[in-house]
């Protein structure tokens, strides 16, 4: 096991605990974040298509544990990792075919753009799960649109907190 | 034979995407339709623990509040004893089917719209799947999996939750479920329109059910008749605080066994 790999399997466990202990208490409203996405949206792109499908689908099971929710967190993981490759290159286009991509490096209204997406789909995949009736379906839109804003707010906040300075 | 394992090689990402979202969808289909996510569960001791540890602090902010919830229940339980005494005339029935294990909620959750409470109890401590669970005010759910030393509670807010309730005034019965809209207000159905339902009405658990009879739920807020014209359509208040439980009390029917058993044996004949 090189160092890559512990960092990432430290940054998973980081990140459930960071959502089940931490994020999941900052309800405003009936809105919680999920902020523990960031885990797929950060993950290197240089690699292994299946390990990062696998997981981004346990990343989503383990979560599920906590919460008792099925596999409902482990489906939105699992789409929005199966479509990351389509939404990183409509988001930062041309760098991402060169694969040249420093995420500390792009420019922010592309990481806003590749962060919106995909938190969104996820979101949406997993309230419409949730409740899995469609009657509520006026409920997961608009857990979905408030759920999506505080989640992309607070991973911007946090990426650009934490990503190494630029020179 | 080549061309297809060619292919599917070259497919094989996304081969293995469906696969794992199938598995994912199945866990969510199995949760919804016996919701009772067997395999997918917080029971376990990995998240009881780590709930467990994290609700000490949120223990020490609330003990305030527990210790005045306690105090209050006490009184209450001094002044209904002092009354038996006095009346001593009154036998007191010494053996009843029911139990009480004292418990602690550790994982609340309020907001949504199938929400699963975590509490510090399980099979070692004679907690079983079906059993009722209630606090000091009101009811707070049904115990729903079973882990070693953890169980889920299936809460009153969750939109699949019904139980069985009656009118405290007239004994009419109908059944508690929720709509998933206010965490503060559930819903009762089948009240026939003969009975003759008022705001203020206390809500209490009905006779054949897992809690036991007469346990407060809530207060009827408000009540009409539905379009039908037959059945009313009545708001309950619960209360609970659902968003501030605590302390709880798991309710063991040492007689529902024997109960079902006799239902089953008249439904077999």
């Amino acid at each position: 096991m090189n160092k890559e790999v512990v960092l990432k399997i430290l940054f998973f466990i980081l990140l459930v605990l960071l959502q089940v202990l931490v994020f999941s208490n900052m309800r405003i409203g009936a809105y919680v974040p999920y902020v523990y996405v960031l885990f797929i949206l950060m993950f290197p792109i240089k690699s292994n298509r299946s390990i990062f499908l696998f997981s981004s689908f346990l990343l989503g099971l383990s979560l599920d544990f906590f919460f008792s929710s099925g596999g409902v967190h482990a489906a939105a993981c699992t789409i929005i990792a199966y479509f990351r490759p389509s939404v990183l290159k409509f988001s930062f286009g041309r760098s991402y075919e060169f694969q040249t991509i420093k995420f500390s490096k792009a420019l922010l209204s592309a990481r806003i753009a590749y962060f919106s997406i995909l938190i969104v789909i996820h979101h949406l995949v997993l309230f419409l799960l949730e409740t899995f009736n469609f009657s509520f379906i006026l409920y997961s839109l608009k857990s979905t649109l408030f759920s999506s804003v505080y989640t992309i707010s607070l991973s911007l906040v946090l990426v650009a907190l934490f990503s190494k300075r630029r020179e | 034979m080549q061309q297809v394992i060619s292919y599917l090689l070259k497919k094989k990402n996304f081969l293995f995407f469906i696969l794992l979202l199938v598995v994912s969808l199945a866990l969510t289909i199995q949760s919804h339709r016996y919701h009772k996510s067997k395999f997918i569960n917080a029971a376990n001791d990995v998240t009881g623990g780590l709930y467990e540890s994290v609700n000490h602090i949120n223990e020490f902010i609330n003990l305030d509040i527990y210790n005045a919830r306690l105090l209050k229940e006490n009184a209450r339980l001094r002044k209904e004893i002092s009354n038996y005494s006095f009346h001593s005339a009154l036998a007191i029935p010494k053996d009843t089917p029911y139990e009480f294990i004292p418990a602690k909620l550790i994982k609340n959750s309020f907001h949504k719209k199938n929400n699963i409470l975590v509490i510090n109890r399980g099979a070692k401590h004679g907690v079983t799947v079906d059993m009722g669970v209630i606090t000091t005010d009101g009811i707070v759910g049904i115990i729903e999996n079973v882990g070693e030393n953890f169980s889920t509670v299936l809460s009153v807010l969750h939109v699949q939750s019904q139980i069985n309730v009656q009118l405290k005034k007239t004994n009419h019965i109908g059944s508690l479920v929720w709509n998933g809209k206010s965490p503060f207000k559930v819903q009762l159905e089948d009240i026939t329109k003969v009975a003759s339902i008022a705001i203020n009405d206390t809500i209490v658990t009905g006779n054949y059910s897992i809690f036991p009879q007469g346990i407060n739920v809530g207060k009827v807020v408000k009540a009409a008749l539905n379009q039908t014209q037959n059945y009313f359509d009545v708001e309950v208040k619960l209360f609970n605080d659902m968003s501030n439980i605590g302390y709880v009390y798991v309710v063991k029917n040492k007689a529902l066994k024997e109960v079902n058993q006799l239902l089953n044996q008249d439904q077999n004949e």
